[in-house]
């Protein structure tokens, strides 16, 4: 399994998913992308709910159940990712990033390294660094890593700096209306726009 | 098959997700995804109503999957004694002698219906 990865290659692996869940749907890559069945059609993962627990001063927002293909959103933060679809669908997007960049689905099945009930917790780290890891200043390349995928699925370039090309960046209401026709937080929008050198 | 398993495929043959199929039904998408996964027993009769319109499906089945009579058919079994004890005689026929029994069953409809 590919351990480190560049972020060219993260940009081409988000668009081959794409690509390949409009070749099994039929769907059109429109934004916003769908990112549920994306993750249920294009990666065969299954969405779940429930209460996960969250160690002492740290936010847990969803957990990857690798052996079982599941991504469990952590139910206790519902009213936050209602309240904010773009949180839910990058961190949807997130997980589908751990989900194709980290998992060994040769292993899954032979249960060598993902044993029954193991699990990836994911600690969202943008903006939601605990205070360790702050003070710390670690770095979690797999959290990076999966974090790019994210704004690369929700954000493909082909589609995304046409449509950010036709718009004042440095003018706000542009800037809600591009967030709000790619469904995602305007802090994801400003940090895609920071990668692609936009603005 | 499950109840949730079926579910499940019905909303992806229909590629919808989870929040738009609940939102439709009037339900929570947390409780949804119990339904899916199976932590949640199947819902009453009326829900699985609801959820088998959202997704043209056929209610029987899911009904069937759920263990729930379909409600067009509990006011058919308490409406006279002699349904229920019919339903026990026949409680242990297989799905031939049950067919048997229903080819009989459109015999005499199609008589009752040509007088």
């Amino acid at each position: 399994m590919k351990r480190f990865w560049r972020r060219d290659q993260i940009e081409d692996l988000a668009f081959v998913t794409l690509l390949d869940f409009r070749r099994r749907t039929g769907l059109r890559l429109e934004p916003p992308i769908d990112v549920d069945l994306v993750g249920e059609l294009g990666c065969g993962l299954q969405w779940d709910w429930d209460v996960l627990p969250e160690p002492p001063s740290t936010l847990v927002w969803a957990a990857l159940f690798p052996h079982e293909a599941r991504v469990v959103m952590n139910e206790a933060h519902a009213p936050k990712f209602t309240a904010s679809r773009g949180l839910e669908r990058f961190t949807k997007a997130h997980e589908i990033g751990h989900w194709m960049l980290h998992v060994d689905k040769a292993k899954i099945d032979s249960a060598s390294e993902y044993s029954q009930g193991d699990m990836v917790v994911e600690y969202i780290v943008r903006g939601a660094l605990t205070s360790a890891q702050a003070r710390s200043g670690q770095t979690n390349w797999l959290e990076r890593h999966a974090d790019w995928f994210a704004a690369a699925l929700l954000m493909p370039a082909s589609i995304f700096v046409p449509a950010a090309e036709q718009l004042d960046l440095r003018d706000e209401n542009s800037l809600r209306q591009l967030a709000a026709r790619f469904d995602v937080s305007l802090a994801a929008l400003r940090a895609r726009i920071g990668q692609l050198e936009l603005a | 098959m499950t109840f949730g398993e079926r579910l499940r495929q019905l909303r992806l043959d229909k590629k919808v997700n989870q929040r738009d199929l609940a939102s439709r039904v009037g339900i929570d998408f947390t409780y949804l995804s119990k339904l899916e996964n199976a932590r949640m027993p199947p819902p009453a009769t009326a829900t699985i109503a609801r959820l088998s319109k959202a997704l043209g499906a056929d209610s029987d089945e899911l009904m069937l999957l759920a263990r729930k009579v379909p409600v067009d058919i509990a006011p058919v079994i308490t409406r006279s004694p002699v349904v229920p004890a019919f339903l026990r005689s026949i409680k242990d026929f297989d799905d031939s002698e049950i067919s048997q029994l229903s080819d009989y069953a459109q015999k005499m409809r199609t008589q009752r219906d040509a007088k």
